[in-house]
């Protein structure tokens, strides 16, 4: 897929230094203080890993918070939601009405209100001009292409 | 339980609501789209074109591009049509009453391809009027609609044309829209989103049920189908949420195929951006409106869930901005139990669970797009930026729709000319 790489615009170069720099800092900065924002936790495993205390003792701890009634919940809610979705999807099935999967010319030209002969001439012409009237119907088409003057 | 304990735990649950929503719904699109990856995906990451089955033959495929004032963009995005690999197709381009000189170049090109056809609406008419007129005279009974700045890649067209052979009750196939313009920051943001939240999500709704909208820029349509719900209509917003609405809920399938690829240029600016979001949303709003007693219906069962979560999303932005208003209050009169412990807009220690989940989404939907958008990990870095501005954006054009909609003018919609993204604006200047 490299030629998808020819696909890509990217004029950054091309942009101001000095706009490119301050983005860039700004969006260091951003992630920086994202990850400020994890401190707390940091600071928890800091505590775990510095603490004089058996291996046990911190496995019963961690699993006792982690059973919190909360925690629980949101597992089964995650993994219930997309299981009952799943289930439903597949029983839930509307199907179209199979007496209407196929149409022909004639049922396009007669909903379109368009005689058929002009529209097997414009399916069959390389240029087409089509009118619509105000209500946005088709009102006539020409095997042609008919400029508006400007 | 009196009054003031009943809006105090009122208060509590939009709280809550505003925090476990967003990350309830990535979870679920997470899961979702791994889900169709190894189901969908992953059995044809080394096909370069899907394989037929034995009673099965590749139908002809009429590619429709509706064109408005696209002079700057006609010649490429034609030509990309004009050379996808497919046995039978033709082209036909729509110029919708363009003001530049669309249809010159058009008629240009098609005296040296016949495969070009040019259909010229004398008055300006909309994409979906356009549509009607290229559905119309279309020689073949697939037709696959793409924007006329888009860039289609050469075996989209197979992918698309494997559902609908294949499967019969599929009225419409969606395919993977890539950014092309990467050169500003909205434009890089943009590129994440479009794996992140477009891709991601209609992953994850095909896989737990249905699809809440194909995207306009790259669709193929069975055209019995579309004839069957009345065509595209003309007085919504996002005529690409619409159709797929009245497809299914006419019982028809629309599917998601994400090797159908087309490189689509987006705006780069910030009043581009919020025009193309506020469209986009008041399309969801419209659609929503249109469609809402699919809930009363129960041979529409298959649409509750779609419906459900707009609604959810449409509360969650006005609840959203509930908070942000009584905190703003907060900061000049004491407004009692409501004083929020913190600023629901500026990031603290609790908005990093959601930030995570946010990033974390990136994350995986970079791994799924990334076997078709080679270098897409490149943009990681600056998808830091999606949940502290984008989010931002998107909250207020939801908010905004909603009424726009309900008490707006309504009408006939146009084209508007859009921002294409920063190297058109220098090549203008």
């Amino acid at each position: 897929m490299d030629h998808h790489q020819s696909l890509i615009i990217n004029n950054r170069s091309e942009l101001p230094k000095a706009k490119r720099i301050i983005w860039d800092i700004v969006t260091l900065l951003l992630w920086v203080g994202f990850i400020y924002l994890w401190k707390p936790v940091f600071h928890v495993f800091y505590r775990i890993l510095t603490l004089d205390a058996p291996g046990h003792e911190f496995a019963d701890w961690i699993f006792e918070e982690i059973h919190s009634v909360t925690f629980i919940n949101a597992m089964y809610l995650l993994i219930g939601t997309p299981l009952i979705l799943f289930v439903l999807a597949r029983l839930n099935r509307h199907h179209a009405p199979t007496e209407h999967l196929i149409f022909h010319f004639d049922d396009y030209a007669e909903y379109f209100k368009v005689e058929k002969e002009s529209l097997q001439e414009c399916v069959n012409s390389q240029l087409v001009t089509v009118y619509f009237d105000d209500h946005g119907h088709i009102i006539n088409l020409e095997d042609r292409i008919v400029e508006k003057k400007k | 339980m009196n009054l003031d304990s009943v809006s105090h735990l009122t208060w509590h649950i939009i709280l809550g609501y505003i925090f476990y929503y967003p990350l309830f719904m990535s979870s679920l699109w997470i899961i979702g789209a791994i889900f169709f990856y190894f189901k969908n995906e992953k059995p044809y990451l080394t096909h370069l074109i899907p394989e037929l089955r034995p009673n099965e033959k590749w139908e002809g495929v009429s590619i429709l591009i509706p064109c408005y004032n696209e002079g700057q963009n006609a010649v490429e995005t034609i030509s990309y049509a004009l050379n996808v690999e497919y046995p039978e197709f033709e082209v036909i381009a729509i110029n919708d009453g363009s003001k530049d000189d669309t249809l010159e170049i058009l008629m240009s090109i098609a005296k040296t391809n016949p495969r070009l056809k040019v259909v010229n609406l004398a008055e300006n008419q909309g994409k979906a009027l356009a549509l009607h007129a290229g559905s119309l005279v279309a020689k073949y009974d697939y037709l696959i609609g793409i924007d006329g700045d888009a860039l289609i890649d050469k075996y989209c067209v197979y992918w698309m044309m494997k559902h609908f052979i294949r499967y019969p009750a599929v009225a419409a196939v969606t395919g993977n829209p890539r950014i092309r313009n990467r050169t500003t920051l909205l434009g890089k943001i943009q590129v994440g989103e479009f794996s992140s939240i477009v891709g991601m999500i209609k992953r994850a709704q095909r896989s737990f049920g249905r699809i809440f909208t194909v995207s306009g820029v790259i669709t193929g349509f069975r055209k019995s189908a579309v004839h069957e719900v009345g065509y595209w209509s003309p007085d919504m917003l996002t005529e690409d949420i619409d159709i797929t609405w009245k497809l299914q809920s006419n019982g028809w399938d629309v599917h998601f195929e994400p090797r159908s690829l087309v490189w689509i240029l987006m705006p780069e600016t910030i009043s581009g951006l919020w025009k193309q979001r506020l469209r986009w949303s008041m399309g969801g709003a419209q659609v929503m409106l249109k469609n809402f007693k699919v809930l009363f219906a129960p041979r529409q069962t298959h649409l509750w869930g779609l419906m459900v979560e707009l609604i959810l999303s449409t509360v969650w932005a006005y609840s959203m901005l509930l908070v942000i208003l009584v905190w703003i209050a907060s900061l000049f009169v004491p407004v009692s139990y409501l004083m929020p412990q913190q600023s629901p807009i500026l990031p603290d220690d609790t908005s990093i669970i959601l930030i995570s989940a946010c990033l974390l989404q990136f994350f995986v939907s970079k791994w799924l797009d990334g076997h078709y958008d080679k270098g897409l990990g490149k943009n990681y870095f600056w998808m830091i930026w999606y949940p502290f501005a984008y989010w931002i954006i998107n909250l207020f054009t939801a908010v905004t729709s909603l009424p726009k909609v309900l008490f707006g003018t309504k009408g006939r919609a146009r084209w508007v000319s859009p921002d294409r993204g920063a190297h058109q604006q220098v090549k203008k200047g």
